[in-house]
């Protein structure tokens, strides 16, 4: 039997992609052989892999999600304000750090849930179901800080200088923090891109996953519940955002109801360039974070060159442009 | 069209063919799947260019870069998947394109866009009014409409691929006055069919591929349907039907009193072990609503279902699949069957909890067992890792019968089971019929194809408008028959 060349189910042309641009900025960037730069590379890609690896689930159902730049506003402002909240610390302590990741968590998971449940029960396109709840979930993190971000209270405050302690000392090493020389971030999107992994290769979901992408109509007939699929896939994609807004409020120190504008956009071109396909049926959570490596080393490369961001923009682009081109001219000549 | 070659990474799909069509003559081109009718077709059409050869019209060589080209010179194509708009009406898809102008530059004529719809329809015998968007009408409907838009073209050469699967008899009637009525007009027309039949009907002369290559070309007149299958399989088959009766045992299926406000009227009948049951009559009478409403697919609004003795209480697909009913759907690639998966995945999807443990699939289970039933159905296949869309229409048909033996079904539905795949695979398709009864696995089988449903079925239920109209046993039943029953007025034979 062939076997197929392949490195995770990540198809080859992605990774020598990836392996080539760093050589590149290797052999021709001083500054880039720092460890304190791959330590940032890492540090900043991590977020955007967190929430391709939820978005490749969608995206192999045929789905998309646009909310997910949205959950990391209102994720932020639920973080901060369990963190802060003077009854939440007097009561827990430093607990509230715990708390204030689970309820962050779970601000996303509910939201992604909703979306799935109206694309599933409600039978709803899921672009338009995202593109709405894209605009609920910001408004409702507007409306819920008044449009201010919650940061450091003034020392008249009750319990002020613990609770300050906590959001800029303690709460800290989640985004900023190392284990040795690691970022501690971007430990958690390995751990997230690992476990991904495995649940979309070898389980029953990640199989019913390709199988709705594929065929929802023939999976339905061979038995995959395929409403159950379908809310999962978006409870996940939530989930993860959540997270990473949860690492983003640590990074941030303070929550911030307006952050995380088109993070959406960095997710689906992460998971482009990945080589998953937007018609569903096939992808790679390993592709996808492969994928926000090679934007973020992209963006770095020319950051270390002195081009601004306006380039970076313009280059991010063409990559997106390239990498579906070089798929659809790939499966054209398999036919 | 002479020595055409083309070949594809890996395979040489058409091998020097040569294919002569006189003017005004129904020319029938046969060949298993596989064997480059529809290539050749698609190098005929401007999709695909061939690699060597020439095609010669009115002796004159020409050279056809693109549909568009293939168009202009006269060729005109109906394909077996229809390229019709759903949401568009019948008139606007059949003049898509080349819409009549208005008075106004860009302006549309619709009432002239109607009237010659309407006109192009009634010559093929419907009187369907013309605004209708395609997406509402039936299968048999959307293949006139198609017929009508390839003959709107004024072709001189017209190539219908398998233009009749999904007709009715009388729909074929239509069809053929056409065809015949094209022909008086000097049309030539190349007829791709599996039906002997028809061929034996309409066509005046018939070529055979096989294997990419040409066989040979006969008049009608001159060649017996035996050597017809002899050329195109290239050896003898013994026996089309090879039934072998099996003993009955308890029934497996019971249906009582199914009714849907819709269609289906107090339908009741059962199935046993080991016996195949077949459902016959017109298209539209029922009979795939009663397959999917037993495998849940589909709601009724009162009956009983029993599979095995226990009531069918739960609905969909999943409960049905977990008391042992197996469905093997008409439309094998929207609804069998994931084409980007590969031959394991599509196996092993509906037994995946047998072959897993807290949730996580047991690949090395997984690979066995579907291995083993590979194997045992004669799948051909370079591999299991095969993506199901590279095989050929017997061997996927057989993929999605593995997945349903992979659960153990007691009850297999098969909705027109050997529907598109060629008269080799067909037989094979019946062989494993065969033992599948002789384990003690109830079949139900629909099917259009009345020479099936007398040489396989052990008991024949003929459907009308919703209705059970007749039980035919093995022995006394005719295709004449099941053909009045199915409609409802002793046929005249034509």
């Amino acid at each position: 039997m062939k076997r197929k060349l392949s490195f995770f189910g990540v198809n080859p042309g992605v990774l020598f992609g990836f392996v080539f641009l760093v050589a590149l900025l290797f052999a021709t960037t001083p500054s880039f052989r720092q460890v304190s730069t791959l330590q940032s590379l890492f540090q900043q890609a991590s977020l955007n892999a967190i929430i391709a690896v939820g978005m490749t689930f969608v995206i192999i159902t045929a789905g998309i999600d646009l909310s997910v730049g949205s959950i990391l506003g209102l994720v932020g402002v639920v973080t901060a304000m369990t963190l802060m909240g003077p009854q939440v610390v007097s009561q827990f302590g430093e607990r509230a750090m715990f708390l204030a990741c689970i309820a962050g968590i779970a601000a996303g998971a509910l939201v992604g849930f909703l979306n799935g449940a109206a694309v599933a029960w409600l039978r709803m396109q899921p672009f338009i179901v995202t593109l709405a709840t894209m605009w609920i979930v910001r408004g409702a993190a507007l409306v819920i800080t008044d449009g201010a971000p919650i940061g450091v209270v003034d020392p008249s405050q009750p319990m002020a200088a613990m609770r300050n302690d906590l959001l800029q000392h303690k709460f800290t090493v989640f985004g900023m923090g190392y284990m040795g020389p690691l970022p501690i971030s971007a430990l958690i999107a390995f751990i997230v891109v690992i476990l991904g992994h495995i649940l979309l290769t070898r389980t029953i979901f990640g199989r019913h996953v390709f199988a709705l992408g594929g065929n929802a109509e023939a999976a339905r007939l061979s038995g995959v519940n395929v409403n159950k699929v379908r809310v999962s896939v978006f409870t996940i994609s939530g989930l993860l955002a959540g997270l990473a807004g949860v690492l983003l409020t640590s990074k941030l120190v303070g929550g911030q109801p307006t952050v995380g504008q088109g993070f959406e956009l960095y997710a689906i071109a992460a998971v482009v360039v990945g080589g998953t396909s937007l018609f569903g049926g096939s992808g790679s959570v390993v592709g996808s974070a492969i994928g926000a490596l090679i934007i973020q080393v992209i963006n770095m490369g020319l950051d270390l060159h002195g081009l601004s961001d306006f380039w970076q923009r313009i280059v991010t682009g063409a990559i997106i442009f390239l990498a579906v081109l070089l798929d659809e001219v790939l499966r054209r000549r398999k036919g | 069209m002479e020595g055409v070659v083309k070949s594809f990474p890996g395979v040489l799909a058409l091998d020097g063919v040569t294919l002569e069509v006189l003017p005004g003559e129904v020319h029938a081109l046969m060949g298993e799947n596989g064997a480059g009718k529809s290539t050749l077709m698609k190098i005929l059409a401007g999709a695909y260019q061939a690699d060597s050869g020439t095609i010669l019209i009115d002796g004159k060589p020409v050279h056809i870069s693109s549909p568009r080209e293939a168009t202009k010179l006269g060729i005109g194509i109906i394909y077996q998947e229809f390229n019709l708009v759903p949401q568009l009406s019948i008139a606007e898809n059949i003049f898509l394109g080349r819409e009549p102008r208005g008075v106004l530059p860009g302006w549309l004529d619709e009432a002239r866009m109607e009237r010659e719809a309407s006109a192009l329809m009634a010559n093929l015998g419907s009187n369907v009014d013309v605004r209708t968007p395609v997406s509402k009408l039936s299968v048999a409907m959307q293949q006139m409409v198609e017929i009508a838009k390839a003959t709107s073209h004024k072709s001189r050469i017209l190539v219908m691929d398998e233009p009749s699967a999904t007709l009715t008899k009388h729909e074929l009637e239509n069809l053929y006055r056409l065809i015949r009525q094209l022909k008086a007009e000097g049309v030539s027309i190349i007829y791709i069919s599996h039906r002997m039949d028809e061929v034996f009907s309409i066509c005046d002369r018939i070529t055979v591929l096989r294997d990419g290559k040409t066989v040979g070309t006969r008049p009608t007149s001159e060649v017996t349907p035996d050597e017809l299958i002899r050329m195109m399989v290239g050896r003898t088959l013994e026996d089309n039907f090879p039934k072998v009766p099996a003993p009955f045992g308890d029934p497996v299926l019971e249906v009582s009193g199914l009714t849907t406000h819709g269609l289906l009227k107090s339908i009741s009948f059962n199935v046993r072990a080991g016996e195949i049951v077949a459902l016959a009559g017109l298209i539209g009478s029922g009979r795939t609503e009663i397959a999917r409403c037993i495998f849940g697919a589909d709601r009724y609004d009162s009956g009983e279902i029993r599979v095995q003795g226990q009531p069918l209480i739960a609905h969909g697909p999943r409960s049905a699949i977990k008391t042992g009913i197996g469905f093997v759907p008409e439309d094998r690639k929207g609804q069998g069957l994931i084409l980007d998966l590969s031959v394991r995945e599509n196996t092993s999807l509906a037994a995946l909890p047998s072959l897993s443990r807290g949730g996580f699939v047991r690949r090395s289970s997984e690979r066995k067992a579907v291995s083993e039933y590979v194997q045992n159905l004669g799948v051909r296949t370079p591999g299991i890792e095969q993506k199901v869309k590279n095989l050929s229409g017997g061997n996927q048909q057989k993929v999605v019968l593995g997945k349903w033996l992979l659960t153990r079904s007691k009850l297999l539905i098969l909705d027109e089971p050997t529907r598109g795949i060629d008269v080799g695979a067909k037989v094979e398709i019946y062989q494993l019929m065969n033992r599948l009864a002789a384990q003690g696995i109830g079949i139900l089988m629909i099917s259009s194809e009345l020479p099936e449903v007398l040489g396989m079925a052990d008991r024949i239920l003929v459907m009308r408008e919703g209705r059970l109209v007749g039980e035919l046993s093995r022995e006394e039943a005719t295709q004449e028959m099941i053909g009045e029953l199915a409609v409802g007025v002793p046929v005249h034979e034509a």
